[in-house]
């Protein structure tokens, strides 16, 4: 089976439906080029600034993908979101850790995101999705499992489209490989990988 | 510089307002509702900066209400009780 | 295909196993108390604690004591070994472990970070081997056997609730025939000082559902259920304890961590589980509510409750007031409570409760009632990040 759309943001770059996005944007090393995306993208979101990297990560990249696919076609609760990656939310634990470390009196907005699923949350608020979400820990994304789930959740009707895939942060390297892929036959040209 | 002026930067780099200038907080606008769009979380960090800046600290979470009102009532506050 | 539960296996404040949990149930005795295992606490804090140290439990286990192992995995090896029983996870059928955390190996990263920053020491490195959360999952499944299938959730608060919900979901969907599925947490200087700074941590032992409650306290512990279909049991001739026939996830779509005012994602939680349980909402005998006694949580999950059983009475109860919030485990440990209420046909109380909340009629069950007819009960687990899961057992 195969997605009806894919967006790819990596060190490398962004890439949408298989062709390169947004190439302007210089992607420089030791640096997250994320609020240059959000810039870009010219949106008028205030909280995406609060947002750790994680769930920024997750949330431009859905952002991307709305470009290509209207997800208003599907019910509310229609949309799943199934995602996994290695690190957790390590990027996050680490300055939670450290004003802990510190002796400092520990950030709430930055506690509020040592958990991996808060991505889903983000974006969950954003688009008004109040559908099925699934956060799996694995050691390297297997697109193989993810389209089982995948399917499961369709064959069930559970869901009518299911969004997610591979979302990966640690420090300066990052990597989110977004899918959507929904029950009907035709439109499929993105492979899962 | 003012302790107002301190307050309202402080507030931006607390709450990661990034798109936001001190020029656009009014000293006397609810910083809550609608103004600055802030939220509960944001609530428990104005507490984080009264310590982290002002060496006070606050252990009811309910006396936030009044004192981060607005610029003008929590500069008030930092007045009346800073260590 | 139906969804079996032939075992359960608990860990908790209130003790090792299944007996030491009902006898503390039944007998209104809470297991939440100022802090002793987990030390370096900035100030004495009441928790759900397991009052064994990680030696004493890995001679439990019968596990080497130099043997790098997170609480939390430890935890979890205790409760999973009393769910599995004399059963096998190998491959004679398809089977599966699927286990949720948060914490993970946390207790032993942390510490190792402390001693680099106190002490320059860095000999502890071997600690962080075991932080990450398919690190624990994989000490338990190795424990636990050969499954064929392994995986780890994530989720906050319906870490392993929605374990359970895979779980049973791969067997309905003819993936795998006999599957572990649960959770596990332990407690940690991380969470305990995350929670603090919400400022939503009780300083005296929690009131689920009351006026005048004031916060949760943490707690730690594991709870697994044992899944099998009609295949698997041919094979394992295990006793049917309960059923598992409902299940839904849905998002609150509100606040990274607040639940909405209406409780939003839990009434559509329960409200699908229901509907694919293909049950009334009068069917249900009880519910082991979430309630986790944050002024937020708990108004939401009544007001969810209210939209879904209108003015029918409905028995609901949290046990956290005995075993405290064990974040990633309480779907699991709470899925093993429900169980043994329709095994043993009983309900157990909200303890710690006094005053109704405002605006609403409805009070929590109050002292343990057995000799009640109990078909079928809902549990519900509801995370940070809006993820909300309800499940329904009934009776066998």
């Amino acid at each position: 089976m195969k997605a009806k759309a894919s967006v790819y943001i990596t060190n490398q770059g962004i890439t949408v439906n298989n062709k390169p996005f947004f190439s302007d944007i210089v992607f420089v090393d030791n640096e997250l080029p994320f609020n240059k995306i959000y810039k870009q993208l010219d949106l008028n979101y205030p909280k995406y600034h609060k947002m750790d990297n994680l769930s920024k990560l997750g949330f431009l990249g859905v952002e991307l993908l709305k470009r290509e696919i209207d997800l208003s076609q599907y019910g509310e609760d229609r949309i799943a979101q199934i995602f996994q990656n290695s690190y957790s939310s390590l990027d996050t634990d680490i300055v939670h850790q450290k004003s802990i470390n510190d002796k400092k009196m520990p950030s709430p907005a930055v506690f509020v995101y040592t958990l991996p699923n808060i991505v889903m949350g983000e974006i969950a608020i954003r688009n008004k999705l109040y559908g099925e979400n699934l956060f799996t820990l694995v050691d390297k994304f297997s697109p193989q499992n993810w389209l089982e789930l995948s399917n499961v959740q369709l064959a069930l009707g559970k869901a009518d489209a299911i969004m997610g895939g591979w979302i990966d942060i640690f420090e300066n390297n990052f990597n989110l490989r977004l899918f959507l892929l929904d029950n009907s036959r035709e439109g499929g040209l993105f492979e899962v990988k | 510089m003012n302790l107002k002026e301190e307050l309202k930067k402080q507030l931006i780099e607390q709450l990661n307002l990034v798109e936001i200038n001190p020029s656009d907080i009014e000293d006397d606008a609810p910083l809550f509702g609608d103004g600055l769009g802030l939220d509960s979380i944001d609530a428990l960090e104005l507490i984080v900066l009264l310590d982290t800046y002002y060496n006070i600290k606050i252990d009811k979470p309910e006396q936030g209400k009044e004192i981060f009102h607005s610029v003008n009532s929590m500069a008030d506050f930092i007045e009346k009780n800073r260590a | 295909m139906n969804v079996f539960v032939t075992g359960v296996g608990v860990v908790s404040a209130l003790g090792i196993g299944i007996k030491a949990n009902f006898k503390a149930l039944k007998c209104h005795k809470s297991g939440i108390r100022p802090n002793k295992i987990i030390e370096n606490l900035l100030e004495e804090t009441f928790v759900g604690e397991l009052p064994l140290s990680n030696i004493e439990l890995k001679n439990l286990l019968q596990v080497p004591v130099e043997t790098n192992a997170p609480r939390t995995a430890l935890l979890g090896m205790l409760a999973s070994n009393e769910a599995l029983g004399n059963t096998l996870l190998d491959n004679k059928v398809r089977s599966g472990f699927i286990g949720g955390s948060t914490v993970g190996g946390m207790d032993l990263s942390e510490d190792y970070f402390r001693g680099v920053y106190l002490e320059g020491n860095h000999e502890n490195v071997t600690y962080l081997t075991t932080h990450d959360l398919g690190t624990v999952t994989d000490i338990i499944a190795k424990n636990c056997g050969e499954p064929g299938y392994v995986n780890t959730i994530s989720t906050a608060c319906s870490s392993s609730a929605n374990s359970i919900m895979l779980g049973a979901r791969m067997i309905k969907n003819g993936l795998l025939d006999r599957v572990l599925v649960g959770g596990n947490d332990a407690l940690s200087r991380f969470t305990i000082n995350g929670f603090r700074s919400l400022m939503i941590y009780d300083k005296e032992i929690c009131k689920p559902f009351d006026k005048n409650r004031k916060g949760l306290n943490l707690g730690e512990g594991a709870g697994y259920l044992l899944l099998e279909n009609e295949t698997s049991l041919t094979q394992s001739k295990n006793k049917i304890l309960a059923s598992l026939v409902g299940w839904h996830n849905a998002n609150d779509a509100y606040h990274q961590t607040g639940t909405s005012p209406e409780g939003d994602g839990a009434m559509k939680a329960m409200k699908g589980a229901l509907a694919y349980a293909g049950l009334q909402s009068n069917s249900i005998n009880h519910i082991n509510a979430h309630g986790t006694a944050t002024q937020n949580n708990d108004q939401s999950e009544l007001n969810a409750i209210n939209r879904i059983f209108g003015d029918t009475g409905i028995n609901f109860s949290s046990t956290k007031g005995y075993t405290g919030h064990t974040l990633g485990a309480s779907g699991g440990i709470e899925a093993v409570y429900s169980v043994l209420s329709l095994i043993n046909q009983c309900v157990f109380p909200n303890i710690n409760w006094s005053t109704p909340m405002d605006n609403n009629m409805r009070k929590p069950v109050l002292d343990f009632k057995d000799n009640v007819a109990i078909t079928h009960v809902m549990s519900n687990s509801f995370g940070f990040g809006g993820n909300s899961t309800s499940l329904i057992f009934s009776k066998s």
